[in-house]
Order: C-alpha cells, then structure tokens, then sequence
C-alpha cells in the first residue's frame, strides 16, 4: 500500500500532517539524545563491567584457596558442622530502579550472616572471602542486569529512530509534497477554470 | 590385659615405625584421584578401606580414619598399666567428647535434623556422657545443657546466661575448651611427676594459641570483658592477649609474643591463617618429640606414639578431602605436617 492511500489532499489535513511531522522531528531528536546517552553508558558500564569480571574471578580464587586450606585444617565433618552454627542467613530485597526511562533491578542487603563470632579463626576468614564474593556476585548480576536492559532499550531506541528517519519522516514528507501539489494542482485548475469561466461571459 | 610398662613402650616403639613415612604420605598425595588415593592407602599398614564412592566419600573416609586412630588408642591402653592406660583413655575420648558436644550444641543452635545432628558425630563411645542419642533427642539447646548437670561439664549451665545475651554459641564452646583441659590438667595427679610435664606442655600449649585466635577474633571489638572470654590462661596471660585484641599492628603484637607462639602465629602476618593449625600440629609434634627423646623408656613415648598417630590421621583426612576434590599435590603438601622422618 502506498503512502498516500487513504489520503485526503486537503488544507486542513495538510496543516494537521505539518504539525505531526514537526512533532515527529522533534520526537526523533529526543530518541537519538537519549540513543547516544544509552550508548554512551552501555559503552562504559561494559568497560567496569569487564573490570569487576575480572576482580571477581581473581577475590573467587583466593576466596577458594581460603575454604581449601580450611577443609584441609579442620577436616569436612569439623567445618560442616561449625558452618551448621551460622544462624542468621543472608537475606535480600530486590528494589526496582530507574536510568533514561530503563527499569533495573537492584539489590539490598537485609540482613547478614554473623560469621566470626562463631566459626574457628581459619574458617571465619574463608567464610569472610566467600562471604565478599557473594557481595560481589549481587552488585554484579545487578550491574549485568542493568547493562543488558540497556542494551536492550538502545536497540529498541536505535530501531525506531531508523523507522522514524528512514520510514515515518519521509513518508511525511511525501505525503505533505503530495497534499502541496494536489492543492497546487487544484488551484491552478481553479485559476484556469476561473479565468475560462470569465472569458466565456466577457464574449 | 597389663603386661607391664617396658613391654608396652617396646610396642609403642615398633608401632611409631608403622607411621606412614614421608614417602608414602606423597605418594598419597601425588595419587590422581580418591580411588588411586585408596588403592595407595591399602598398600600401608592402613589396609582396604571400603566405602562408598558418592557425593560424601570424604566425610566417610574421614570417619573411617578417626575409627583407626581410636582403635590404636585402644590397642594401646588395653596394655598399658592402669593409671597410664586410663589418663590416655581419658585425654582422647574426652577431647572426641568434647568435640562431638559442641557438634549437638551447633546442631540444636540452628534447629537442625536429629539425623543430621548424628551423622555429625565422631563415632566413638560415650566417655562421660551416658547417651548422645538423649541429648540430641532434647527440645533446645538449654535442655542438652541441663542434661549435663551433674557431670564434669556442669559448668556449662553458669555460661547460659551469656549464651542468651549474645544468642551466640562461642560462650559454651569456650567453655567446653576450658572443661578439657582443666580436666586433663587435673587427671596428670594420677600420673608420675616424670609424666606429667609432657601432658602440661600439650594441653597448655593448645590452650595458649586458641586463645590467641579468639583474641585476633575479638580484634576491633570494644569493652571485651578479658576475664568472661578467657577464664583459663597459661603461657601468655591476659595482659598479652590484651595486646593482640588492642594492638594497632597485628604483626608486631605477634612478634611480641614470646616462643614459641610467635613462629606458629606468623602465618597470620602473611594472611595464610590456616597455616596456624599446621604449625600448631607440628609444635604438638615438636613437643611430644622433645619429651619423648628425653625418656625413651616411659610414658612419653606412649603419648608421643599417640600424638604423632592423631597428626597422621589428620594428615590422611586432609588428604582424601583434597583427592575427592581433584586438588593437586602441591597445594595439599602445604597444611600436611609430616615431620618424622
């Protein structure tokens, strides 16, 4: 189907398809703003993203090398067992947040396990690395959430401001060229059949 | 069975050469994988091992060699004359005892499973305690305490005030550390004045470092009542452990320690805390080995023979954990103290 079916070539529709394609610019405008924005954040959140990737594997290594020497002191049954006297457990509350109209979960940390007071020194201090890297595996599954509903919400973005530029606009504009010359057609008509008209009562 | 104390200290002497040797303590620990691990293990004086091969082979292997430990206990006290005999019985099975209490004191903390309170314990016999099954079998936690009244471990009861206060279970394991060892203290009385130092310097030794550890524990903390937390001192008095919980630098505070605690702390200067539990094996070691060389022909050999056996049977426990979980050598070695050779 052609742009212009359906089309009325009035004034009135002319002057209403000019106001909505100024309204169109101006909406494409905004689209690409917050499309460069959205890039521009995605760009430098992949970049500590990368960054917390790798601290979280080298603080995973040394939170594994903390729990082996603490089986290989105390033995599974010993560190089973004082695990077994941690009470209170880690609890979370995940809140929703918002960037450039993008939602994103993020997560706070309600309560937390009280770790030293119960387990022996060598355990305490693995239990404390892996308890860092749970805190870390949050803030990053958070991070990595966010990032990805960024990236997400600038496809979408660049998606209609590729419609909006390559499709809406120029039919717009070749619906209002359309109108114009429909009008200037019916005008010249009109001036012809004017001056036919009063020709014809001059003879 | 008392065959007299030359007979068992001749035994003793020819069972410290079954200890598995430095050789055969890598190659268990060079073995690829549990099952190689146990194919080496049946070769040893250790024998066929079976135990099925799932998800807690560790746990079970683990079991398995604290059962082998207590049966050369037994071996031994079955001969030794009869205070001698019952002092050993007593500074293993109480320690096994203590252990397994805190072990239902955890699981009664946290509500767990009767079955998982059981299948947490060490097996071995009641020493003191009639029933482990009626104390897990208890409602609460305060129930298993009012179970002990009447026994050596009474003194629990006072500590359940503080247990309440902090709802934290660290007062009554304190205090459980405490009972073992003004226990044994006070068991040396049946043993000769030549017998005794070797027991003092173990337990106070023992005693002395976990201190230590609970005083870095409490580092950072205000208003630490020294007395609540530190009811029994011996090498380093409460002024010392002041200083470790109060001590801007840490390093320095162990430095200041006197010997030989601050060789077995250094580790924590460097972060590498688990390597305090193999220091302190190997000061155990180094101390039974020191009494042992100065009586070849008493008791210390006996109790030497039984502490190099529990260092071995920790050894092996650390050593199938590691298997099971596909470590290498090299990083089991390190918290692996096999000194006698």
């Amino acid at each position: 189907m052609s742009a212009t079916s359906g089309i009325r070539p009035t004034k009135g529709y002319l002057m209403e398809t000019k106001r909505r394609i100024q309204t169109v610019e101006r909406g494409t405008e905004f689209l690409k703003l917050k499309r460069d924005q959205l890039a521009k954040e995605l760009t430098e959140s992949l970049d500590v993203l990368k960054g917390r990737r790798g601290l979280l594997l080298e603080n995973l290594e040394e939170a594994y090398s903390a729990l082996t020497a603490a089986y290989l002191s105390l033995g599974p049954m010993e560190v089973q067992s004082q695990t077994r006297s941690i009470k209170n457990t880690l609890e979370l509350e995940v809140l929703p947040r918002s960037v450039m109209g993008v939602v994103y979960p993020t997560v706070r940390i309600k309560a937390t396990p009280e770790i030293a007071a119960e387990l022996d020194i060598t355990l305490a201090h693995a239990a404390e690395k892996v308890y860092e890297i749970i805190e870390e595996l949050i803030k990053l599954a958070e991070f990595e959430e966010r990032v990805e509903r960024i990236a997400n919400e600038l496809g979408s973005t660049s998606r209609k401001v590729n419609a909006l530029e390559n499709m809406v606009l120029p039919d717009m504009r070749y619906i209002i060229k359309f109108i114009e010359d429909k009008l200037d057609e019916e005008s010249m008509e009109e001036l012809v059949r004017m001056k036919l008209i009063g020709g014809a009562k001059k003879s | 069975m008392n065959l007299g104390l030359e007979y068992v200290v001749l035994r003793t002497h020819a069972r410290i050469n079954d200890l598995l040797s430095v050789e055969q303590m890598k190659q268990l620990a060079d073995a690829p994988d549990v099952q190689e691990f146990l194919l080496r293990l049946k070769e040893t004086t250790y024998g066929e091992i079976q135990v099925e091969e799932n998800d807690k082979i560790a746990l079970n292997l683990e079991k398995n060699f604290i059962k082998k430990f207590t049966e050369r206990i037994e071996e031994i006290v079955k001969i030794t004359p009869s205070k001698m005999g019952e002092f050993l019985h007593a500074y293993f099975d109480f320690r096994f005892e203590v252990l397994n209490l805190k072990r239902i004191l955890r699981g009664k903390f946290t509500e767990s499973s009767s079955d998982e309170i059981a299948e947490s314990l060490i097996p071995i016999d009641p020493y003191i305690i009639k029933d482990y099954g009626d104390l897990i079998s208890s409602n609460d936690l305060e129930s298993v305490v009012r179970k002990l009244s009447g026994t050596s471990y009474e003194s629990l009861i006072a500590k359940l005030d503080l247990y309440k206060e902090y709802d934290a279970l660290w007062p009554l394991e304190l205090e459980l550390n405490y009972i073992y060892a003004r226990n044994i203290l006070k068991l040396t009385e049946n043993l000769s004045s030549e017998d005794r130092p070797i027991v003092n310097s173990l337990v106070k030794y023992e005693t002395d470092v976990e201190n230590v550890l609970i005083a870095i524990k409490r580092r950072g903390k205000e208003d630490v009542n020294l007395d609540e937390i530190f009811p029994v001192t011996y090498g380093i008095d409460k002024d010392d452990l002041k200083k470790v919980i109060e001590a801007e630098s840490l390093s320095q505070a162990i430095d200041e320690l006197k010997e030989p605690y601050n060789e077995v702390l250094a580790p924590i200067k460097t972060r590498d805390i688990a390597l305090v539990r193999a220091m302190l094996r190997k000061g155990k070691y180094e101390t039974a080995t020191a009494a042992r060389a100065g009586d070849q022909f008493g008791f210390n050999v006996i109790l030497a023979f039984l502490v190099y056996s529990e260092i071995e049977k920790d050894n092996l426990v650390g050593l199938s954990w590691g298997k099971a979980q596909g470590l290498d050598s090299e990083d089991l070695m390190k918290y692996i103290v096999i000194p006698w050779n």
